[in-house]
């Protein structure tokens, strides 16, 4: 069954939304050609949507948008897959806990991006030390949420398991798991938010393919209308992946109250 | 099967505090498909002789045997919070059977029929979350009746529940157990509860606790709400309420 109204609602949201770009690229295409907005900052967006229009279809703007977006997808499987096991794990035994916490929490406040030197001296300048780079952030947000998700779910719920004969394969699959899986998607979210972010930033430093590289390129060339037409891809990644992980949410956990919400 | 309790002792202790007693040398034992409703001061032990039966906990000392000595299957059901949030209605209810090892199909089925008697019929599909309090109790009576226990182990499962909810539930409750008579231990606060549902009432003493008074309820069943009208109901209840009241001005007055 269809429920029109919160379909209505949902276009609603979704026009608003729309509204609003539009009307920001009105307003600075109007503020631009009435000179209010000039100097370099500020070309014009007719102009930059010209010019990635142009990179899509005759320039090297997809092939690039392949290369980083392959680069954030594996680095965060294998670190996002690596920190939602070892959450797992740690939220299920206290021993393996009191064992890993200590270091974790060392290292969880360095900013990922410093351990850059280290990993590439260790691993050379190639895909891999960018692999193991965007592992380490996506790691970490993926681990925290993800034990976090395990030490909140109520004690009764283990208890309940536990009186009607459940086996431990049985409290993992009807307590742990779905219990955690609210948690463990908004870590999924934040992992994959940092592992874009280390993506660009690590393409701006090693300078030879991805969307971190081309907007390095525009950046010394300062040609701003080329650095705009970049963001706006860089935008559609994370903006898109964050409305999949949203959808995802609300499909997998509907009896979650943020579900109906977000 | 009779279930004799011999001598329990029960004491908690954490580390930064001091040992806290809650049961001394409890003894009593019950019979086959016996209603036994134990009430007593907050505290007393009450909610931790039932997690002692359920395996939940174990005592100290003393021991519980069983005339066919073996152990029986006991399913607990919480005052709240003993639904799964992500499991729907169906699959809350289809739990115990679940964890079995029944199939989908004939759980199914087996789980809509006692739906319609528990009259849940139409909320298969809803959350847990979606339900009244009333709702979410029916679903955790339907899911331990489901898989047909031994005995029943209630700790206050109507606690939570606006006074009206609460008598519906325990007329259905009484109706349930009519047609499915098991071993039932009920915890409450409710002493008007207590009498009304069960054969036998245990008042139990404030901590450590000791069992005070063991009383038999003789009166007729099925029993209805109006039973509460009855002369020997008032008697049993100002008696349990005289002995309480003073256990709870002593926990008070501390």
């Amino acid at each position: 069954m269809i429920n029109f109204q919160k379909t209505k609602t949902f276009m609603r949201e979704r026009f608003g939304a729309a509204a609003a770009i539009i009307l920001f690229f009105l307003l600075w295409e109007l503020f631009t050609r009435t000179n209010i907005l000039k100097g370099l900052l500020f070309p014009y967006p007719s102009v930059v949507f010209e010019e990635l229009a142009k990179g899509l279809t005759e320039g090297d703007y997809l092939e690039n948008l392949f290369i980083t977006s392959t680069r954030v997808v594996s680095g965060f499987t294998i670190g996002g897959g690596l920190g939602l096991l070892l959450g797992m794990l740690m939220g299920w035994s206290k021993k393996i806990r009191d064992f890993v916490d200590p270091l974790i929490s060392a290292i969880h406040p360095i900013p990922k991006f410093a351990l850059l030197p280290i990993i590439i001296i260790a691993f050379g300048i190639g895909e891999s030390s960018r692999i193991i780079m965007i592992s380490i952030g996506a790691f970490f947000p993926m681990l925290i949420n993800t034990l976090g998700g395990v030490l909140q779910i109520n004690p009764t719920y283990y208890q309940v398991l536990e009186n009607y004969g459940g086996s431990t394969l049985d409290v993992f699959k009807k307590v742990v798991l779905p219990g955690s899986l609210p948690y463990v998607l908004t870590g999924a979210r934040l992992s994959l938010k940092s592992s874009l972010t280390l993506s660009i930033g690590i393409e701006m430093v090693f300078g030879n393919s991805g969307l971190g590289t081309m907007l390095y390129r525009g950046w010394t060339a300062l040609d701003m209308t080329y650095v705009y037409s970049i963001l706006i891809i860089v935008s559609i990644i994370g903006i898109g992946s964050n409305a999949l992980l949203a959808r995802a949410k609300k499909k997998l956990v509907p009896w979650h109250e943020d579900a109906s919400t977000n | 099967m009779t279930i004799t309790f011999n001598n329990i002792v029960k004491t908690f202790s954490k580390s930064t505090e001091k040992e806290v007693s809650a049961l001394q040398d409890v003894s009593f034992s019950v019979n086959d498909n016996e209603f036994v409703s134990i009430v007593g001061p907050s505290g007393c032990g009450k909610t931790t002789l039932l997690k002692i039966l359920a395996n939940l906990e174990t005592q100290d000392s003393g021991t519980i045997t069983y005339s066919n000595d073996q152990v029986p299957e006991s399913r607990l059901i919480f005052q709240d919070q003993g639904l799964l949030p992500w499991l729907t209605v169906l699959e809350n209810i289809g739990l115990g059977l679940e964890l079995k090892g029944m199939e989908s199909k004939k759980r199914d089925e087996k789980v809509i029929a006692f739906m319609d008697r528990v009259k849940l019929s139409g909320f298969e599909s809803h959350y847990p979350h979606e339900l009244s309090g009333g709702m979410r109790q029916r679903v955790a009576l339907a899911r331990a009746f489901l898989t047909d226990p031994d005995i029943l182990l209630m700790d206050e499962p109507f606690a939570a529940l606006d006074a009206q909810t609460r008598i519906i539930l325990q007329e259905e409750l009484l109706s349930i157990w009519n047609k499915n008579k098991k071993t039932v231990f009920f915890v409450t606060h409710d002493i008007d509860e207590a009498i009304l549902l069960a054969d036998r009432v245990i008042v139990m003493t404030d901590r450590p606790g000791k069992i005070h008074a063991d009383i038999n309820i003789k009166l007729d069943r099925p029993r209805e709400i109006t039973v509460m009208d009855n002369s020997e109901f008032k008697r049993i209840k100002w008696e349990i309420w005289n002995f309480l009241e003073k256990e709870v001005r002593k926990e008070l007055s501390l």
